[in-house]
């Protein structure tokens, strides 16, 4: 199993503040697998992901390494850049009703990507996009295509961020809560796209604070609180038997109906 | 109690003529009895935000009606100020609900100096009181919004709500948004609260969860109309529309 991501020792310190946020790091990723940061505000999930992306901030001084195939992400030169970032490590955003441009129809968007990065004729493009919305689990694709923005649902945006990412053929994404701006059907709908993207061969990184959402990806989840890793383990493990304290308080407050409704 | 009988609001589609209109809330009849905790379960788009802004008198009803212990809320000539205190409403977006410019303290206590008549001495001691309710550290007093956290801007807007003691107090997504174990400790808040001042809640959300965990009586909205109405005691089996078997089934490990 090769190692698709390697975090070694990563600390992200508040420069301002001389703040630790995240301490000293570490997991793996190997290829075509995927991994859940579960985490609540704070919990240094979303740094870590910056700090993967590259987008970390000057506020911000991180050190340790962040090994992508070999490179190190945090000493990349810039030319290097341009050939990671968009096409091997992709992203999708949390909130997908501003990911758009409202003026423009959604085939034209997606048109614009593969135009830019490939030499398909349009005749292939077209195509190419249809397949990736049904990859990425919307039906009726061509009216989707035909739709501006607004017409659509969180739900429906989310799935087409993913569709745009299926078509990088990227071989790392990262979804730093990609289901919080949704309802709760659309975020079932959202997640089971990632596992489809999992399942075709694309290693995912998934942030969230839901629980019920790691649970419904179920990968391998690492609990993060204060900057640490607390608990590291099978969604399902984690789920029927969790260890740390504050996994346990975390699936609770995930699922207020199953754990009766106590007196206050 | 309130009582709503045939609710609707219908907004005109651009440029189709008079012909088009799109019923947001379509026909909705709905009691409120005093003290007991409600919720609404919707998807977006099923007009429950609508429903809140109907029943607090923000926007006018085209059609139907609403009493308040038989007396009509719908607003026709003047504004009825009384409205206000009695019902109050907390919205999703505790940030922008606050005047960036005010402290905490001004916060809470607008309410109170718009609505009831009180002196500076009481008002202050009913603004250290509320903030002792909300769990909220006096040295908050001083800070304006941008300087709390999202669950701390949620209690003060809880905390201006129920400053003038309404009877109903009605949320829309009010805890959506936050991260699960802010929500949870608001919950739990607002569960003490209902039973210390045995106001009517009505708790809008599109998340079953939520209302199963706040609630005894669940509405179920689908398309501008209540889908079921469901007596809830920890049994979910009493729900029977298909629709509320749907919402159960997505928040089922």
């Amino acid at each position: 199993m090769n190692k698709l991501l390697e975090i070694k020792d990563l600390s992200i310190t508040l420069k301002k503040e001389n703040w630790e946020v995240v301490k000293n790091l570490n997991f793996d990723l190997n290829a075509g697998s995927s991994l859940t940061l579960l985490g609540q505000s704070g919990s240094g999930k979303t740094l870590t992901c910056k700090s993967i992306l590259g987008v970390l901030g000057v506020q911000f001084s991180p050190s340790g390494e962040i090994l992508f195939e070999g490179h190190n992400l945090l000493n990349l030169p810039a030319k290097t850049r341009g050939s990671i970032y968009g096409s091997q490590i992709a992203m999708i955003a949390q909130n997908p009703m501003t990911a758009f441009d409202p003026s423009a129809k959604i085939g034209r968007q997606m048109d614009e990507t593969l135009r830019i990065h490939t030499k398909l004729s349009p005749a292939e493009r077209h195509s190419r996009c249809l397949q990736a919305l049904n990859e990425a689990g919307l039906t009726r694709e061509e009216t989707v295509m035909e739709s501006y923005p607004f017409m659509l649902s969180g739900g429906m945006l989310q799935r087409v961020m993913i569709a745009l990412a299926l078509m990088t053929d990227a071989k790392l994404i990262i979804a730093d809560e990609p289901t919080t701006a949704l309802d709760v059907e659309n975020r079932n709908a959202t997640v089971d796209a990632f596992v489809r993207l999992r399942e075709r061969g694309t290693a995912v990184l998934l942030v969230t604070h839901d629980f019920m959402v790691a649970a419904r990806f179920g990968s391998r989840v690492l609990v993060m609180k204060d900057g640490k890793i607390v608990e590291d383990d099978s969604a399902d493990n984690i789920l029927k038997n969790p260890k740390h304290p504050y996994t346990r308080e975390l699936l609770s407050a995930s699922r207020l109906s199953f754990y009766g409704r106590e007196e206050v | 109690m309130l009582e709503a009988k045939g609710l609707k609001k219908l907004y005109a589609l651009k440029g189709k003529g008079a012909q088009s209109q799109m019923p947001a809330v379509n026909g909705v009849d709905i009691t409120l009895q005093d003290g007991v905790s409600y919720a609404l379960v919707g998807e977006s788009g099923s007009g429950k935000s609508t429903l809140a802004k109907l029943l607090t008198g923000l926007i006018s009803p085209s059609e139907g009606d609403f009493f308040l212990d038989g007396k009509s809320l719908v607003p026709k000539n003047k504004v009825d100020k009384s409205l206000h205190s009695k019902i109050q409403l907390i919205l999703q977006d505790g940030k922008s609900a606050l005047d960036p410019h005010f402290t905490v303290y001004d916060s809470i206590a607008e309410p109170i100096r718009n609505l009831l008549s009180v002196s500076r001495l009481q008002e202050k001691e009913m603004v250290l009181e509320l903030m002792e309710r909300m769990e909220l550290p006096a040295a908050l007093l001083k800070r304006t919004s941008g300087e709390l956290s999202g669950g701390q801007q949620k209690r003060v807007c809880i905390a201006r709500a129920i400053s003038v003691s309404p009877r109903i107090l009605i949320f829309d997504e009010a805890v959506s948004g936050l991260d699960v174990i802010v929500r949870k400790s608001i919950l739990q808040l607002l569960k003490r609260l209902q039973q210390e001042q045995q106001c009517t809640y009505l708790f809008i959300t599109h998340d079953i969860d939520v209302a199963l965990y706040i609630a005894n009586h669940i509405f179920v909205m689908k398309d501008g109309r209540i889908a079921e109405c469901a007596v809830y005691d920890g049994d979910v089996t009493v729900f029977m529309h298909p629709y509320s078997k749907l919402l159960l089934e997505s928040i089922s490990p």
